[in-house]
């Protein structure tokens, strides 16, 4: 089914529209969460949780890419859940490692972070990332949006390890250069 | 947390970017096309050459001996190469293209029966001491997929670090580096006097090369500079790998060896990014 005929079955408040999710993008999610979260029943607990938040936000949302729209979801609670695991310290794992990565080409606290909105931020994060390559672009988001391990990017994308940490970490530091110039560190 | 709030953020991009990410890639073409086209040229270079002189031969002293046929009509622009039943060490039909491993890097073979005579630039760099099981690609220096290279000698001109010559029964082939497969490896280049040698590589930067402090002995050298567009290096203090650009290098005199620092979160191999690396560089070549 095209994401256009589920996206009105949820405007039309049809519950078919979770089980068309489910059959289109069930995998998707799985993937998503499942980089992200060691445990299945957390992640199951995560994919549930977005198909709920699916149904609330949509409507007042008609949005045109339905697999990105319910990726940021699933990512966003399964980010939630492993924040949560984390500092209860019960967990320790790739997506762990890759937040831990990003704190490394962080020197600096982010400036007046309580007071910084969010999506000034994520604003910044997309025209940093319209400055890169898109070879550079893709292996970032894969390590650091999909938390994908480091030896799954190799076989992606046929790169040795020391080609991909060597551009993860050119990257992370064009990252710190530019947030520093955008003011934020 | 800062990076949370960052990762947080980074959840809420533009759609494009994730629709891009989560596309297939499309893999890095390997280097055999590249290769194959620069040995297609090469070879008909030498077809074309070895008809002049053959030709030239015909028409001064009757029928050419050899292994290249002509058409019938020279004028026609289509010739064939006859490989000779001896003396070529490279017609495996169906297997891989020869392969030989030295100073950490891989050469292929992109010409054969190239010349009968030696250069006078040209240093006996060593020999050829094993084959991989299988033909299987070499993994140690000095180790080739071909068992009939075994105990041939290899020569390299200093100049020209990407050739290697191997001596098979009095002639000589070339082989070419494939740097698809050193990218970004790091290399250094250093040269001594009382060494013919002169090129430092780190050849596993994870566990072998990384150590915890200066040797007490190490002395500055001065600054390593990037070789452009991330060739072999070929100049004093030069290196191959871009993260090195800039970096101090020491020469410690009891190991034989090169040291550089990298400060606290440059290391991309490091797994306490906090702390700075040392990263010890082994002369490339093997112990005269």
């Amino acid at each position: 089914m095209e994401d256009r005929q589920i996206v009105e079955l949820f405007w039309q408040r049809n519950e078919a529209a979770i089980a068309e999710t489910q059959k289109k993008y069930g995998s998707y999610c799985r993937s998503i969460a499942g980089n992200i979260l060691s445990q299945d029943e957390d992640v199951k607990e995560v994919i549930n949780d977005a198909y709920l938040g699916t149904w609330n936000a949509i409507p007042p949302h008609r949005p045109e890419n339905l697999s990105t729209f319910l990726g940021k979801i699933v990512r966003r609670l399964a980010m939630k859940k492993l924040r949560y695991l984390t500092a209860e310290k019960r967990v320790s794992n790739e997506a762990a490692v890759s937040i831990e990565e990003l704190e490394s080409c962080i020197p600096s606290p982010l400036r007046a972070e309580a007071h910084l909105e969010k999506a000034e931020l994520t604003e910044s994060i997309n025209r940093f990332l319209d400055t890169l390559k898109p070879e550079e672009r893709r292996i970032f988001l894969r390590r650091y949006w999909f938390c994908d391990p480091i030896p799954s990017i190799c076989s992606q994308y046929g790169f040795r390890q020391s080609k991909v940490k060597s551009m993860l970490l050119r990257t992370r530091k064009k990252l710190a250069s530019w947030l520093r110039k955008e003011g934020f560190l | 947390m800062n990076s949370w709030f960052l990762s947080d953020a980074l959840g809420d991009i533009r759609d494009s970017f994730l629709q891009e990410a989560s596309e297939p890639p499309e893999k890095k073409k390997t280097s055999f096309g590249r290769w194959a086209v620069v040995a297609a040229c090469l070879c008909l270079a030498a077809a074309v050459g070895l008809f002049l002189i053959l030709a030239d031969r015909q028409s001064s002293s009757g029928t050419p001996q050899g292994s290249i046929s002509l058409a019938e009509h020279p004028s026609q622009s289509e010739y064939t190469v006859q490989p000779s039943s001896e003396g070529h060490h490279s017609q495996h039909p169906g297997d891989e293209a020869a392969v030989i491993r030295y100073a950490g890097m891989q050469y292929q073979i992109v010409l054969t029966s190239a010349t009968t005579a030696p250069r006078d630039s040209w240093i006996e760099v060593g020999t050829v001491q094993s084959a991989a099981e299988g033909g299987q690609a070499p993994t140690a220096d000095l180790q080739t997929n071909r068992a009939e290279y075994v105990g041939c000698r290899l020569y390299q001109d200093p100049a020209n670090p990407e050739e290697l010559w191997i001596e098979v029964d009095g002639h000589y082939e070339q082989f070419h580096a494939l740097w698809e497969t050193t990218y970004s490896e790091p290399w250094i280049w250093y040269h001594r006097l009382y060494r013919q040698k002169d090129v430092y590589c780190t050849l596993d930067v994870n566990t072998q090369s990384r150590k915890e402090a200066l040797p007490q002995d190490a002395e500055e050298l001065g600054r390593l500079r990037f070789a452009p567009d991330q060739r072999y290096p070929s100049e004093e203090l030069e290196t191959s790998f871009d993260l090195l650009d800039g970096k101090s290098v020491w020469y410690s005199a009891s190991q034989d060896c090169l040291f550089v620092e990298l400060p606290p979160g440059e290391d991309p191999y490091s797994d306490t990014p906090s702390r700075s690396s040392i990263w010890r560089f082994c002369p490339a070549e093997p112990e005269k």
